[in-house]
């Protein structure tokens, strides 16, 4: 009799141990959060709503987490981009070749890289500042994602995250078509993080298809800066005809010389400005370099 | 002999009960290299617009060349 009792005593003590060790499993890891914190930063959120939202996102089961956090970075890549295309537009290559000193493409040095999204009513893609994104969703239907005040939101959301658990199984096959579909049209376009759990021989094989895409399009980029490295030399020859031909008229007098010096000054800004545009060439050509032997370590 | 049997099947379980997918471990060398393609893909995009941009104001120089050699 005591041994039993000593036998079941000792089996509750491993049940109780394991079922802890399945719940740290689900918790966020230290590295999530901080990671998540980084990203809600970005955001340009207040310190006491990032608490909020990292309180919940640690209370938050692993799948759910991982789909906030891929959301979010999605946000965060979408905003770089419509910031760098704001900043590109309106503006002249001269202007933004001139503000290289202290801005490229609109970013400021010293500056973080990610442009934050604002508009007049203080909403951030869709979510208004001072509301947590789970408020957000709460405060008009009184729902989140389907699930209504007064249920049981904790065992919803379990649920929740079971059936995209098996969805997620169930999409294997898309998640690796889209794998190689992003990998094939990857024009500056950002993958996202846990974007379908793929095998490592698959995450490999998507990667490698990645990389012979990058350098091919690493080719074309060399092949447009060769062709522009001509242009630049057919424009300088151009330019020695046109002061041939500007001296010879002006030497015979069919022009005046207010003409001459007027055309002369036209013909050096343009020699300068294909000076510069040559020296952003030979840069653009380095950077490329760089890029390729990037994307050849990541072959390895 | 028993106990320990229990404890594997236990430990087992605990282990196995979290996540059926790839290991962590994986997961985390496939974030690793989807940030690392990240920016490079940040990098080769800001470098292909300059590439265009620069191409472009050459082919516009050219032009504006052209002009000028039929007026003189």
């Amino acid at each position: 009799m005591k041994k039993i009792l000593k036998q079941s005593a000792f089996l509750t003590l491993i049940l109780m141990i394991s079922a802890a060790g399945l719940l740290a499993q689900d918790k966020a890891t230290e590295e999530e959060v901080v990671q998540f914190r980084s990203l809600l930063k970005e955001q340009q959120m207040s310190e006491t709503q990032m608490d909020n939202m990292v309180d919940r996102f640690r209370e938050m089961p692993k799948l759910q987490r991982d789909n906030m956090m891929g959301q979010l970075k999605d946000k965060v890549q979408k905003a770089t981009a419509s910031g760098t295309a704001k900043a590109q537009k309106g503006k002249s290559l001269k202007e933004q070749m001139s503000d290289k000193k202290g801005e490229i493409d609109g970013v400021q040095r010293g500056k973080p890289k990610v442009d934050k999204p604002k508009t007049e009513t203080g909403e951030i893609d869709g979510i208004q500042r001072g509301t947590p994104i789970i408020d957000k969703a709460n405060s008009e239907t009184g729902e989140i994602d389907g699930i209504q005040r007064g249920e049981n939101v904790k065992e919803k959301m379990k649920d929740r995250a079971e059936e995209m658990k098996s969805d997620a199984k169930g999409s294997m096959e898309d998640a690796k078509s889209e794998m190689s579909e992003r990998s094939e049209d990857m024009k500056g376009k950002a993958w996202s993080v846990n974007k379908g759990e793929l095998s490592k021989a698959d995450f490999g094989k998507a990667r490698a298809d990645w990389a012979k895409n990058r350098q091919a399009r690493a080719e074309q980029m060399k092949d447009r800066i060769r062709k522009s490295g001509q242009n630049i030399e057919a424009a300088q020859s151009k330019i020695a005809k046109a002061r041939e031909r500007l001296n010879l008229k002006k030497e015979s007098g069919e022009i005046s010389e207010e003409s001459y010096y007027e055309r002369s000054a036209r013909l050096d800004n343009i020699e300068k400005r294909l000076t510069m545009l040559n020296d952003k060439s030979m840069n653009e050509l380095e950077r490329l370099d760089k890029v390729k032997s990037q994307v050849e370590s990541m072959e390895k | 002999m028993k106990n320990l049997a229990i404890i594997a099947i236990v430990l087992m379980a605990a282990a196995c009960g979290g996540d059926s997918g790839i290991s962590a471990e994986d997961q985390a060398a496939q974030n690793e290299a989807i940030e690392q393609i990240n920016t490079i893909e940040t990098q080769a995009a800001e470098l292909e617009k300059e590439i265009e941009a620069v191409g472009k104001e050459v082919e516009d120089i050219n032009k504006e060349l052209d002009q000028m050699l039929k007026d003189i």
